[in-house]
């Protein structure tokens, strides 16, 4: 489908993901320069930038990890320019030591840093509340409710970093960025900015302290702001109100909704906040007189309920006695995703309501035919998929060598490896490039008795972003494993946005492609590649690479992305299952192909006990005919694509 | 429409044309000046998880992008046990359901570890859970056509068939282009008064 | 019955298998990768031929009070008389003279045998020709997986097979031809079986790290242990130099399993054949079975072995030996 966010219509409504209203925002406010790295729930900001920057003119790239994407971002603002970075929570982490650094120093245009949490970690390994760098950074931050509200606080945020002269948060969450709602338009910035270094000026942190004061006067104006923000607001009934509820995000929406089915509406007050750092702590505390109750509504961590909680010890002698509900209490669980029920069983706890959604006839028996009927859905990887050959390989020379050897992984497609549809193989995930950094840790415990063989695998984007210090670091440190790097030639976990290896840009030019297999040379390690397909043959080279002993070897597992291939050329085979050869659960196979293989693209058939291929699944790569032990799988040419 | 916000579910597995499908929704009902929330669950889910978009069609307001339990009025399931799966959570006496017959077996059926139920099974149990079920075979239908991917169109004929939501053929008919390649449009169409007419039939 | 995890429980973790390579290659659950038998998957069955044929399970032989070099009809000395042979082979050549024989003869159609992989690892040889044949000579103390090969060469029909194996690999052939579960391909095909004497085998990669520690990169072609009291253990590398170890350096790299062995002559054999104390250019020679007396007669009367009586103090000599090993407790 066409985008539609570089639309000069204003005043029209679109139905527009939260990410892209992020990125309407952004030109909207006359954003010049835009840096990312991939990761889900933030990707579709950059591709969605990407997709218009030539039409309309403005720089767009993926960086290789998000502090190069901050730091390239804060060139374009001290030459003068609007600039927009956009990460999930983990990459905070990574930009943080960049950024208390530049908080210090300042900015010239304006800057907006985008975070997409993602509470309940529905495409992360954790659900980490990155709010706490708008703290640690002393700079300000906003939260939107939705859509519409993510547009306009993105475009007012790019005012506001430039007139107070910080980088400025803006957080979304997953059920901000990948919600699609009603957006309407405004205007198209047509402000026109050269770019030039004032080089009568140097911006760095020193005098520390003289810094970190200025610091403090910059967030004093931004809750100065803040106290007359449009991106807060109260409704509910004026006064004797029986609990005021304080909520930002979509909990915002979800506490709206849990009053209406409460019919609680003429009792509470909704206050909706989304300048949640500083705190407007006037317009705070006229609105903390209402009412003796308050109960916070926020994603993850109580960073509100806290921040509030501790204004409050300050004001009390004035306002008196108050009771907080929230996490602290224990009335909103402080982990997973909040969702509008929640609010409704705190809501019915606080004030003594009996709620109850549907007759119980009617959900009891909704339960026992579901835990009766429904099997649980495992994660898989996708039908051809190089990484199930990958770890198939890797599988058998790990068996095959005896010595108890395991897999430290990393983030990306792969990290299913410590699934049953990687074969269990991997046994540590942690943060992007922190697999080759523990493997360099077990490489050096030989002398302490440790005779396991490591494998770190890592995949092409990953390797890039945080797999070279490690390397670099195993390699001087003359620790012992096998690195294989999992090439699939994109960034696939999170919809094949390019890196420095594909020979693309984030705007699809064309580029030099950076050689995986150079670069690691080049750091003087032995490297050989292997076809993941080949499980045959790739399964002896680990095999033999793991009988060297001596330092760090390194294998490159070379395969085109499954969901690419399929969309570029399509696989060459079509497979069927020779019935006659196909000897099912008897001695001699036990289901090997849909039991332990488990491509979902082989079916058990339980009538004919014999293996069958999905036809609507099966995509096909052949991989599946190497394993059969009967031969039974075959594969022919398809002439038909 | 009878209730606002009216509640749409559509669920199934990743890489089913789930999210399109919903989208393809929203596109329509916007174009005719409602106000959509749709919220969607994916990431992993893409990779053989199970994925679910809720879409909630308002003439005034801002739904939340989460649809409270048991308030959905309207499932559509590109799988069978997708549908059983979502029903529990958010089915109500008065829902109504259009459900794809064709299963997406779990990895663990396929490795045979658990057992997929039996179809005659699950429709039951989704006629007990629903005041209307439209068990459609949509994959079918798709394959017939030659892609089976076009299972999430079929069923977005159906959708429409049913009336339940202010969603007709011509609207998309209007946004259909948008969003295929021009050289499936008349498949797609096809696809669409297909699910139209597997619902006319069952009414 | 039962299956892979009685095999798993009984044999593989306490680290009994000797390498037979019985039960590998009828399944893609067990397989032989550089000198080893390694179980790389999870099977669900509750029988399964694997466990059939494991000698380490299915053992009848070793009542300390039986005759303790087993059943035969007759023993005899022998050795090729094709002096090519007797050179090529580490002692009289009496195996090598014997499968040539009924390779040549059609008595059998493949030959199962031992050799060394692309990368120096024992493994199981199918020969059909002399040179194929002739390649696998020598011994190698080490277990060597073979029976894979037989496996393998009968997957898809009844071929006539004459297997050379030790004592294990013999009494699993026996236990395959025995088991209902069996294909009748594999049970059909083993029509010779020669056994080889054994004392114990070695394991491949601990002995393999052993050598590569001593920096011993060429490949080894000959293993051998000249007879007490030398007690060394000697390696022939590719360029003909010869290396000696003390035994005792050696014994810990004897197959745990093998202390469960109390079969030293191969009684499961169709032909055990194995050195004479104190003549390098002899073989013992054991006529078991009335095939391979059949073998033996025909071997005759081509002219194909030299045959003569074995004295009498090697024939004390040998049951003495047979009947350490019955008694031998394991450790």
């Amino acid at each position: 489908m066409k985008n539609k966010i570089g639309l000069d219509r204003v005043g029209e409504t679109l139905l527009l993901m939260g990410n892209e209203a992020i990125a309407r925002g952004a030109l909207e406010a006359g954003v010049s320069f835009c840096s990312s790295y991939p990761g889900n729930p933030s990707s579709e900001i950059m591709e969605t930038l990407a997709s218009v920057a030539r039409d309309l003119n403005i720089y767009a790239e993926w960086s290789v990890n998000e502090k190069v994407a901050l730091e390239a971002a804060t060139a374009a603002s001290f030459a003068g320019l609007r600039a927009m970075v956009s990460m999930k929570q983990n990459g905070i982490n990574v930009v943080s030591d960049f950024l208390v650094n530049l908080s210090l120093s300042g900015i010239k245009g304006g800057i907006v840093l985008v975070t997409c949490d993602d509470p309940g970690g529905i495409s992360s390994t954790n659900e980490e509340d990155a709010r706490f760098i708008a703290q640690v950074a002393d700079i300000p931050l906003l939260e939107p409710a939705h859509p519409q509200d993510a547009l306009d606080m993105t475009r007012w945020a790019f005012d506001l970093s430039e007139t107070i002269g910080s980088v400025c948060v803006l957080r979304s969450i997953s059920r901000i960025s990948h919600t699609r709602g009603s957006v309407t338009l405004g205007s198209l910035s047509r402000k026109k900015r050269t770019a030039h270094f004032d080089t009568s000026i140097s911006l760095h942190a020193f005098p520390v302290t003289e810094k970190h004061k200025i610091l403090h006067q910059k967030l004093a104006k931004a809750r100065e702001l803040f106290e007359t923000s449009s991106f807060n607001s109260y409704e509910g009934p004026p006064d004797d109100i029986d609990l005021l509820i304080i909520a930002c995000g979509t909990g915002f929406l979800y506490a709206r909704e849990a009053l209406e089915l409460l019919d609680l509406t003429g009792r509470v007050g909704l206050l909706k906040i989304g300048t949640t750092w500083p705190l407007p702590e006037e317009w705070l505390e006229n609105h903390l007189s209402r009412c003796e109750r308050i109960l916070f509504v926020e994603d993850v961590d109580p960073f509100l309920e806290r921040n509030i909680k501790a204004f409050f010890a300050q004001i009390s002698p004035k306002l008196g006695v108050r009771t907080f509900y929230g996490k602290g209490s224990g009335h909103i669980p402080p982990f997973g995703e909040l969702n509008p029920d929640i609010l409704v069983y705190a809501l019915a706890r606080i004030l003594d309501i009996d709620y109850k959604p549907e007759d119980r006839d009617y959900v009891n028996k909704a339960e026992a035919l579901v835990s009766e009927l429904v099997p649980p859905r495992e994660f898989g990887f996708c039908p051809g998929c190089p990484h199930r050959a990958s770890f198939w390989s890797i599988k058998n020379a790990l068996k095959w060598d005896d010595r108890d050897g395991f897999v430290s992984g990393d983030i990306g497609c792969y990290t299913m490896g410590i699934w049953p549809t990687g074969f269990n193989q991997v046994k540590s995930v942690h943060a992007m490039g922190s697999g080759v950094g523990m493997a360099s840790g077990y490489g050096k415990l030989y002398t302490y008795g440790f005779n396991q063989p490591v494998i770190s695998v890592v995949g092409d984007s990953t390797f890039f972003h945080a797999g070279l210090p490690p390397l670099i670091n195993a390699i001087y440190n003359q620790a012992n494993f096998l690195l294989i790097i999992l090439d699939n030639g994109a960034t696939a976990m999170t919809g094949f946005q390019p890196h420095p290896g594909t020979g693309v840009n984030a705007i699809g030019d064309r580029v030099q492609s950076l050689d995986i297999a150079s670069i690691c040379r080049a750091l003087g390690v032995s490297v050989e590649v292997a076809d993941p397909y080949e499980i045959k043959d790739t399964a002896n080279t680990i095999y033999r690479l793991l009988q060297e002993r001596t330092g760090v070897r390194v294998l490159i597992m070379k395969r085109k992305c499954a969901l690419v291939q399929k969309r570029e050329e399509g696989f060459p085979y079509r497979v069927r299952v020779d019935e006659e050869r196909c000897v099912g659960d008897s001695c001699g196979c036990n289901r090997f192909c849909t039991r332990v293989f488990r491509c979902p693209g082989l079916i058990w058939d339980q009538e004919k006990k014999k293996t069958r291929i999905d036809e609507v699944i099966c995509v096909g790569c052949g991989v599946c005919t190497e394993i059969c032990p009967e031969g039974a799988i075959v594969r022919e040419k398809d002439n038909h694509e | 429409m009878n209730s606002d916000p009216l509640n749409l579910i559509i669920t199934g597995v990743g890489g089913q044309g789930n999210v399109l499908a919903s989208r393809i929704i929203g596109e329509c009902l916007i174009k005719k000046g409602l106000r959509v929330t749709i919220g969607e669950t994916y990431g992993l889910s893409q990779r053989g998880g199970s994925v679910m978009s809720h879409v909630r069609i308002s003439e005034k307001g801002t739904p939340g992008p989460i649809i409270p339990r048991c308030k959905a009025h309207v499932i559509v399931s590109l799988e069978p046990i997708e549908a059983l799966r979502t029903v529990k959570i958010y089915g109500n006496r008065n829902i109504t359901m259009i459900v794809n017959s064709r299963p997406v077996y779990p990895l663990g059926v396929i490795a045979g570890e658990i057992t997929y139920p039996e179809p005659a099974k699950v429709r039951k149990a989704l006629e007990e859970l629903s005041l209307k079920l439209f068990w459609i075979p949509a994959t079918e239908i798709a394959i017939r056509l030659g892609h089976a991917i076009m299972s999430n169109v079929v069923l977005l004929g159906a959708l429409a068939a049913t009336g339940l939501i202010p969603l007709e053929r011509k609207d998309l008919l209007e946004v259909l282009p948008e969003v295929v390649p021009s050289s499936s449009k008349e498949l797609n169409v096809t696809a669409l008064d297909l699910g139209m007419e597997a619902v006319a039939i069952t009414i | 019955m039962k299956g892979i995890r009685a095999i798993l429980a009984e044999v593989f973790k306490p680290g009994l298998c000797v390498g037979c390579g019985g039960c590998v290659g009828l399944c893609p659950y067990i397989s032989f990768y550089d000198g080893k038998v390694i179980y790389t998957d999870e099977c669900t069955r509750d029988e399964g031929r694997c466990y059939e044929v494991c000698p380490r399970i299915q053992c009848s032989i070793g009542q300390v009070d039986e005759e303790p070099i087993g059943p035969y009809l007759a023993i005899l000395r022998s050795r090729a008389r094709n002096t090519e042979i007797r050179q090529t082979t580490q002692y009289g050549g009496t195996i090598t003279a014997l499968i040539l024989l009924a390779l040549k003869e059609g008595l059998i159609k493949k030959a199962v045998l031992t050799s060394d992989d692309s990368q120096g690892a024992p493994s199981g040889v199918i020969a059909q020709t002399e040179e194929e044949v002739m390649a696998c000579s020598g011994s190698r103390y080490v277990g060597a997986g073979s029976l894979e090969a037989f496996n393998r060469a009968v997957k898809e029909e009844t071929i006539p097979c004459g297997i050379v194996g030790l004592p294990c690999q013999a009494e699993s052939l026996r236990s395959m031809q025995a088991s209902p579960l069996s294909h009748p391909q594999h049970k059909d095909s083993v029509t010779i079986v020669l056994g080889l004497f054994c004392t114990w085998s070695l394991d491949y990669r601990s002995l393999n790290r052993f050598l590569k520690e001593k920096n011993l990169k060429t490949p080894i072609i000959k293993y051998d242990i000249p007879p007490p009291p030398a007690n060394v253990f000697q390696v022939t590398t590719r360029d003909k130099e010869t290396i000696e170890f003390p035994l005792d350096d050696i014994r810990s790299f004897v197959m745990p399993g093998c202390a469960f062995c109390r079969d030293m002559t191969a009684e499961k054999a169709d032909l055990s054949v194995g050195t004479v104390e104190g003549m390098e250019e002899w073989n013992t020679l054991i006529i078991r079975t009335k095939i391979g007396q059949e073998l033996l007669e025909l071997a005759d009367k081509k002219g194909v072995l030299e045959l003569e009586q074995l004295p009498r103090s090697n024939l004390e000599h040998l049951k003495e030996a047979s009947l350490a090993k019955r008694r031998r407790k394991p450790h």
